[in-house]
């Protein structure tokens, strides 16, 4: 399929090179590639994505980055610093990059403010931020109170939230000790991720801010097929209760990405779930290869209406994106309902 | 959630009767069948069901000659207007045709579409031993591309060859059924498809679409393999999965589990699927609890339910 639409394909500046997550345990010349990748946004990752026919990358942060930097004032600056860099990436190719912001959520007031300068002045298509964030000794996680300016100017701006992984805090690392090979995308990424989108759910943001929206990463961090459950459950609990179900809020508030997680069954579990509107491609580059992701994604067994969905239009329509008109996009119309031609 | 069906049959008995049908061929269902709004209306409302897209079972008819069969079809055609009229929002309807007399057939949909408001035309199987790829059947096929209506391929009785070549030996009882509703007549009319597609009819007529219900009349399992098997011989511009892509809608009438379903998704998209019944002979209560239970994402489930079919039909 020519023409995709990629979603959490990641960058670095020499700034920040410090804070990327831990990859003990990772082949040296491989992570030495996956570095270099990084700090890369030129003809190395355009003929990548010219080869496996990606049109454009939607360009963030890799993890954790801002969301590691314990002072709310140095995180304000590196974020501005590292958007404005982006920006200047998107600049140099227009046609075949777009940006997520990066926020400086240790000063939520700023973090809102840092938001809107990105969308309004830098024209990015929302924000990313990778899990909780770093604050003096200890963490904060987006459902508290203190988060609500954000909250707010998300749903104001009319733009998504990217909830990228990270890895859990050290008060939840003892089930991983001597276990570190499931630290990280392995495992331990999933799990943190999803039990902080499911924080959002309960705590009722999603009631307060009807239209927000948040994405989620590897094909959403095993929340489809987990949500039914956690419903069931919940449902037990009479002093619990929201205006809709958890497995509403994921079908109306999220859309997942196919990033990193090229498995067939987990797609048709998730089109199932959501539905093929509420899914979109992505990579993780230079964390996976556009060559993976595209050999399964353009062949997966889906329909073709809907991988173009789902490699493309949801993206374009989600983002405000205008790629060049594809053959796809063509038929896309000619097939929509409302059109016989 | 609203729900459009669109397979749901009307066949007045004092018309069967003088077009010679054999009650048998319609499970003697007269009385629903021929039930200009009351006793349907009583069905859908419990089923949930808001608009039938009425239609003939109208293959017995082609056996009357040009001249009865067009009396017939304007006949029919003018009650099924009757009924619209009668329960304004509640039904539409697929004009009954003299496909016996193309020419005729062809003045008669564009009567049915631009008089009456008609939403396209329902063929019940072969016509005379002519399939929808004959040449004699372009002039409906062109007319229904101009009006910018889908033709809805229904199945109907083999031919009597037929009928002898693979349902003799049997019982007569499982024979009846074996050559029709229980496999064979839907096979029939998933070939149909694929010889319009194999002929390049979607190709001489580009706007014609076309629908076919019972989860696709098994093209959505078998359309890897027809394709990967015809592409040698074909001479098309593209594939006959893609023409079958471009210019196939199905529906879900009388397939009521989710293994088709999943079928018919991951091959053709919810974008091209609708919801039907097949009145009387499927149970609409079955119908839509299948779709309102079924494994599928919100935005699919209406499509499927009424977003594609206002789209299709412009209603």
């Amino acid at each position: 399929m020519q023409g995709k639409i990629a979603i959490e394909e990641h960058f670095v500046t020499a700034g920040l090179e410090h804070t990327l997550f831990p990859t003990i345990g990772w082949d040296p010349d491989e992570w030495a590639d996956v570095q270099r990748r990084l700090g890369e946004a030129g003809s190395l990752r355009l003929e990548e994505m010219d080869r496996h026919g990606v049109e454009i990358a939607v360009l963030s942060l890799a993890a954790p980055c801002i969301q590691l930097i314990a002072d709310p004032y140095e995180a304000v600056v590196q974020a501005r610093a590292s958007n404005d860099a982006l920006a200047g990436v998107v600049e140099s190719h227009p046609d075949r990059f777009a940006g997520f912001a990066a926020l400086p959520m240790q000063d939520p007031k700023a973090a809102a403010n840092e938001l809107a300068r990105s969308v309004e002045e830098l024209g990015f298509r929302g924000a990313l931020v990778n899990g909780y964030s770093n604050l003096g000794d200890g963490i904060a996680y987006y459902d508290e109170p203190q988060f609500l300016p954000v909250w707010e100017r998300l749903a104001e701006l009319g733009v998504p939230l990217y909830l990228h992984p990270r890895n859990p805090w050290e008060s939840q690392m003892r089930i991983y000790e001597d276990r570190g090979e499931l630290l990280g995308p392995a495992w331990a990424f999933a799990v943190e991720t999803a039990t902080h989108a499911l924080r959002l759910i309960t705590s009722g943001l999603f009631d307060r801010f009807p239209d927000l929206t948040v994405i989620l990463g590897h094909l959403g961090e095993m929340l489809p097929f987990a949500v039914d459950r956690l419903q069931q459950r919940l449902s037990h609990v009479p002093a619990f209760s929201l205006q809709r179900s958890a497995p509403a809020y994921l079908r109306e508030n999220f859309y997942v990405t196919t990033s990193g997680n090229f498995h067939t069954q987990s797609l048709i579990g998730a089109l199932l779930q959501v539905g093929a509107d509420r899914i979109m491609f992505a990579v993780d580059y230079p964390f996976e290869s556009h060559a993976d992701a595209a050999a399964w994604f353009d062949t997966v067994a889906i329909s073709e209406p809907d991988r173009l969905k789902i490699g493309r239009t949801n993206a374009q329509r989600l983002l405000g994106l205008s790629p060049t008109e594809t053959t796809g996009d063509m038929r896309a119309r000619a097939a929509a309902p409302g059109s016989m031609r | 959630m609203r729900m459009i069906a669109l397979e749901e049959h009307f066949l007045p008995q004092d018309v069967a009767t003088a077009a010679g049908i054999d009650p048998a061929s319609v499970w003697g269902l007269f009385d629903a069948l021929g039930d200009t709004g009351d006793k349907r209306l009583e069905v859908m409302d419990k089923a949930g069901i808001d608009v039938q897209i009425l239609s003939v079972p109208n293959a017995g008819i082609q056996k009357l000659g040009a001249e009865r069969a067009t009396a017939l079809s304007r006949e029919l055609n003018d009650r099924m207007a009757a009924v619209i009229a009668a329960h304004p929002g509640r039904f539409r309807a697929f004009a009954s045709l003299p496909m016996c007399a193309p020419d005729a057939a062809a003045d008669e949909l564009a009567r049915a579409v631009q008089e009456l408001g008609f939403v396209g035309v329902l063929v019940a199987g072969q016509t005379n031993g002519a399939f929808l790829d004959d040449p004699s059947m372009r002039p409906v096929l062109q007319a229904a591309e101009r009006l910018d209506v889908p033709v809805y391929l229904h199945p109907a009785a083999p031919p009597q060859t037929v009928f002898d070549a693979y349902f003799s030996g049997l019982d007569p009882g499982v024979a009846a059924r074996l050559s029709t509703s229980g496999w064979g007549w839907h096979v029939e009319t998933g070939m149909h498809v694929l010889r319009m597609a194999a002929t390049g009819t979607f190709e001489r007529f580009p706007g014609l679409q076309v629908i076919v219900g019972h989860m696709g009349e098994n093209l959505p399992f078998s359309l890897a393999r027809a394709d990967e098997q015809l592409g040698p011989v074909v001479n098309l511009s593209t594939s006959v999965a893609e023409t079958l892509q471009q210019h196939l809608w199905i529906t879900t009438c009388g397939y009521t589990t989710t293994p088709p379903l999943l079928c018919a998704l991951t091959v053709f998209g919810a974008d091209r699927m609708m919801f039907s019944v097949d009145y009387p002979f499927s149970d609409g209560n079955e119908a839509t609890e299948f779709l309102t239970d079924a494994p599928l994402g919100p935005g699919d489930r209406a499509r499927i339910a009424h977003l594609n079919a206002e789209a299709l039909l412009k209603i």
